[in-house]
């Protein structure tokens, strides 16, 4: 009696609601917890051999060069979007969602096809290079190195549009009126107002175009026209590569790159709060 | 009006609840007994138990120790969905996806063994919404209602049910100042109209007092005292209970005499005021009046002292005082007012010419005999 | 400034719809090149449209795609709604939100390779009952099952935060038993974030390529849309039958979306405060 009786009060209804996280943990558990340990323990199957040839040259310099081309991307990227999320979120309320449809709507396509819709673009005979060309700007986006940045802010920026727009839309206007009232010029409230309230948000979505573009393999493949080598191709060239694969190397890489993922992520849940994970449960 | 012991069985009894929470013991072994048809109050600060104790009545937690008799029938273990009692939500917890009418309706639908036909159904719902007088917002969403107005909708929905037993949790408190009022008006109304028993959780005294038949005194999980309004308000049982009505104020008086042939009465002479007044002593019938010299607790709420200016005084049963401080607060003026022997008293005055800073007055009691607290507590 | 930054947004716009803009033209291209753009002809769609490669590389997608959307749904639900009950155990609760962002955190080559090494190595014999090997149907779903997962984890808590616990208690104490209380009271006001996570799932699946492709290595022909896609630009002559099959993915993904967003407007009550 006491046994079922208890069953109906809604606290332990609460309770036995966990047994409903048995089925996706045992998914995640098999195809997410056990392929990242895979990944640690291929890399780690000949000691640290595999690591340590990874952090010297050549591949140190890959590493870097990658590093330096996802926070370029990301800069570049926080450059376009952060005057579009402003944009965006100064337009009245009811023409906002309007906006930021026009701004996302190219995502929604498979991001292969944007990739090689840039490739068309920009291949040299192309009509953009020409246009530039005859401008006085020889090889100004069609060198690899400039097409991959462009590619991948082209590809993720959405990522940083969003929550650029989340914390803009809740600051409180009243600040910049306060700021105005006291004198300050539409650069002084940006920078002392807008930026700092916005900070979380620029955090988040730093990390989150920059991790995406850490791992990123199609665009340097499909726009470095074969002389852009990063962390990415690197590992895809080492895992399904037609010269010389090797996986347990490949595996040290990815370690590499996981560990490169989860320090940014990190740095973006701590400054960034509450956008990465969702709302935070108090 | 009934007093609860009297008379039929309580509709509901509860004896020796207990609730532990780690280790925290937040009911520590409450009875109580509530009479059909009884407007009874469980008034706390927030953290007495008032909550856990609700939460118990309505079947969503269970006790440590002790039962719980509905309608004489043991319900310590009766699953929330079959108790003879509704609750209302502190915050409606009203169904956004349904409209009015769906919510009212929706005790009525689960409650398949109480089968009832589409058409009683539906009388039912109207009557309910006729009583709440929500007949022409049946269509709406809650989300499309005022606050008053989805109080409402939570009322009527705990209602559809016919309960014999009504729980309300703190059912004003996201409502503002004079919508409360109206409110309080309408429940007291539609409660006496229906004849049900309600219990209501507040925190709030003058809602307690304006509404109930009986209020309960709930202090860190212990039940203080157990009564109507007047006796909780005006006979406090104890230190703790006076205090819970702010602004009175205690005066000390020393045991004269007894009065012949009234046990519970003595004289005594109150030093403040310099006067002699009656005293009831030991109002929860302790047999054993206090002794000539011992010192008594006087308990008067400001409204009972009265005040004067020095000019107009003829009165001989008043003391000498000044005025300290006034402060207007539409239906009355609020003195603070030093007596002779440095004690400052609040005295409470609607009517009357307005006293200034400074002036002296005199200060009288309005009432023959004053209740004293118990001695020895503080 | 103001004249700056309309500047900026105008430019910014150009930058997004050019190529597309160029890539759809291109299409109709007449040229036997990609690369070219000469005259006007629907001639790439008929033959784009009549390649059995093609046809099979949709039927395949969207199969794919229906049955991870479907799988992902479930659990993704079953785990929001176990996040949302532990949200006391904040531990157990975090570690299972982890669990199911992590996918959509991470990059998606790391998921891929992990079950590039998973199904080629480590639990081969025993899963191969089951088809789960390289380049096969389960395993191409299985990895997208595991990316859709928290995409629907994110929709319904977003939903979640929104309801009233105290909602649940009401219907029990107005006699519901508790799969009544579930059915007729929470379900309903967590269902668009469900659907909505339904099409963001089935969106992820149909643009997925890092996780099909470390899947898919070696595989029997074992084609995807955007794997179809990769491997027509991998070649040496690019016809413009790539232009067309572009277009054709543009218009999958812009259609899955656009559905979600107005099924989750459809399924919100009039009501109800958002």
């Amino acid at each position: 009696m006491k046994a079922r009786t208890q069953k109906h009060t809604a606290v332990s209804a609460s309770r036995k609601v966990s047994f409903l996280a048995l089925a996706p943990l045992a998914w995640l558990g098999a195809f997410l917890v056990v392929p990242l340990g895979l990944i640690l323990i291929t890399g780690f199957d000949s000691g640290l051999h595999h690591y340590a040839r990874a952090l010297q040259p050549p591949f140190s310099s890959v590493i870097w060069s990658s590093v330096v081309l996802a926070v370029a991307s990301s800069v570049f990227c926080l450059g376009v979007a952060f005057p579009v999320a402003w944009f965006v979120v100064t337009r009245t309320p009811r023409w906002r969602a309007p906006w930021l449809a026009v701004f996302l709507t190219p995502f929604l396509l498979n991001f292969l096809v944007r990739i090689y819709a840039w490739f068309v673009l920009l291949r040299p005979e192309g009509a953009l290079a020409r246009g530039l060309g005859t401008l006085g700007f020889q090889g100004l986006l069609t060198s690899s190195q400039s097409a991959v940045v462009l590619g991948l802010v082209y590809s993720y920026m959405p990522f940083l549009i969003l929550p650029l727009y989340a914390v803009l839309e809740k600051l409180d206007w009243r600040q910049l009126e306060a700021a105005r009232d006291l004198g300050a010029n539409a650069w002084q409230q940006a920078w002392h107002v807008v930026v700092p309230h916005a900070r979380p948000g620029i955090l988040a979505g730093l990390v989150l175009v920059f991790v995406p573009m850490m791992g990123e393999y199609c665009v340097p493949r499909m726009l470095g026209g074969g002389m852009i080598s990063t962390l990415g191709t690197q590992i895809e060239s080492q895992f399904l590569g037609s010269v010389k694969p090797n996986w347990p190397f490949g595996a040290a890489l990815a370690g590499v790159l996981m560990i490169i993922v989860g320090a940014a992520l990190t740095l973006g849940f701590k400054f960034g709060k509450g956008l990465l994970g969702g709302r935070d449960d108090a | 009006m009934s007093t609860g012991t009297l008379g039929a069985p309580p509709l509901l009894r509860v004896c020796g609840l207990r609730k532990r929470f780690g280790a925290q013991e937040v009911l520590k072994g409450v009875d109580l007994e509530v009479a059909q048809g009884e407007f009874f109050s469980l008034l706390g600060a927030s953290g007495c138990g008032k909550t856990t104790l609700l939460r118990i009545l309505a079947g969503f937690e269970t006790a440590d120790e002790g039962t719980l008799e509905i309608g004489g029938v043991n319900a310590t273990h009766t699953p929330v969905q079959e108790r003879d009692l509704n609750l209302v939500f502190q915050n409606y917890a009203l169904f956004p996806h349904m409209t009015v009418y769906e919510n009212v309706a929706f005790g009525l639908k689960v409650r398949k063994k109480k089968s009832i036909t589409r058409q009683e159904l539906n009388t039912r719902v109207e009557n309910m919404l006729e009583l709440t007088r929500m007949s022409p917002f049946a269509r709406r969403y809650p989300g499309q209602l005022s606050g008053g107005q989805q109080q409402r909708v939570a009322l009527a929905r705990a209602l559809a049910p016919h309960p014999s037993l009504l729980l309300l949790d703190e059912p004003m408190g996201a409502l503002d100042a004079g919508l409360r009022q109206e409110m309080q008006r309408e429940l007291r109304a539609l409660q006496r109209r229906l004849g049900l028993t309600f219990i209501y959780v507040t925190h709030d005294q003058d809602e307690a007092l304006a509404l109930s038949d009986r209020i309960a005194l709930l202090h860190e999980g212990a039940l203080l005292q157990v009564g109507t309004p007047e006796d909780i308000y005006a006979r406090p049982a104890s230190r703790a209970v006076a205090a819970f009505f702010p602004e009175g104020n205690v005066l000390m008086a020393t045991v004269r005499a007894p009065v012949p042939g009234q046990p519970h009465v003595v004289r005594a002479h109150c030093s403040g005021l310099g006067v002699e007044v009656e005293a009831t002593v030991a109002p929860s019938g302790a047999p054993n009046a206090p002794q000539s010299q011992n010192t008594l607790h006087l308990l008067v709420r400001p409204e009972r002292l009265h005040i004067l200016c020095k000019e107009e005084s003829r009165q001989s049963e008043s003391a000498d005082a000044r005025v300290e401080s006034v402060s207007y607060l539409g239906r009355e003026r609020r003195y603070v007012v030093r007596l002779a022997n440095g004690q400052q008293v609040v005295v409470s005055q609607n009517g009357g010419a307005p006293i200034a800073p400074g002036e002296a007055v005199s200060v009288s009691f309005l009432d023959a005999r004053l209740h004293a607290l118990p001695a020895g507590q503080l | 400034m103001r004249h700056a930054l309309k500047v900026h947004v105008a430019l910014v716009t150009l930058f997004l719809y050019a190529p597309l803009v160029v890539l759809v033209v291109y299409s109709f291209s007449a040229s036997r090149f990609a690369l070219r753009m000469e005259g006007f002809t629907l001639e790439w769609y008929r033959r784009a449209l009549s390649n059995p490669a093609v046809y099979k590389a949709v039927v395949t997608s969207f199969s794919v795609a229906f049955l991870s959307a479907a799988l992902s749904t479930g659990l993704g639900t079953a785990l929001a709604l176990a996040i949302h009950s532990l949200r006391r155990a904040k531990v157990a609760g975090k570690a299972l939100l982890a669990m199911g962002a992590f996918p959509l955190l991470a990059p998606e080559i790391v998921l891929g390779l992990g079950l590039l090494l998973f199904f080629s190595r480590f639990l081969r014999p025993s899963l191969l009952l089951w088809g789960l090997e390289l380049g096969s149907f389960p395993s191409v779903v299985a990895g997208h099952v595991t990316l859709g997962i928290g995409y629907v984890m994110y929709t319904v808590r977003a939903r979640l935060e929104h309801f009233d616990d105290a909602q649940l208690l009401a219907a029990h104490d107005l006699g519901a038993s508790r799969p009544e209380a579930f059915w007729t009271v929470m379900f309903p006001q967590i269902l668009p974030g469900i659907i909505a996570g339904a099409c963001l799932s089935l969106a992820v699946s149909l643009d997925d390529f890092y996780v099909s492709y470390f899947v898919s290595v070696g595989g029997s022909g074992f084609q995807t849309l955007p794997l179809y896609f990769w491997n027509l630009q991998g070649r040496q002559a690019l016809t413009p039958e790539i232009n067309v099959v572009s277009t054709l993915l543009l218009g999958f993904s812009f259609l899955f979306v656009l559905s979600a967003f107005v099924l989750q407007k459809w399924l919100r009550a009039p009501g109800e405060v958002t």
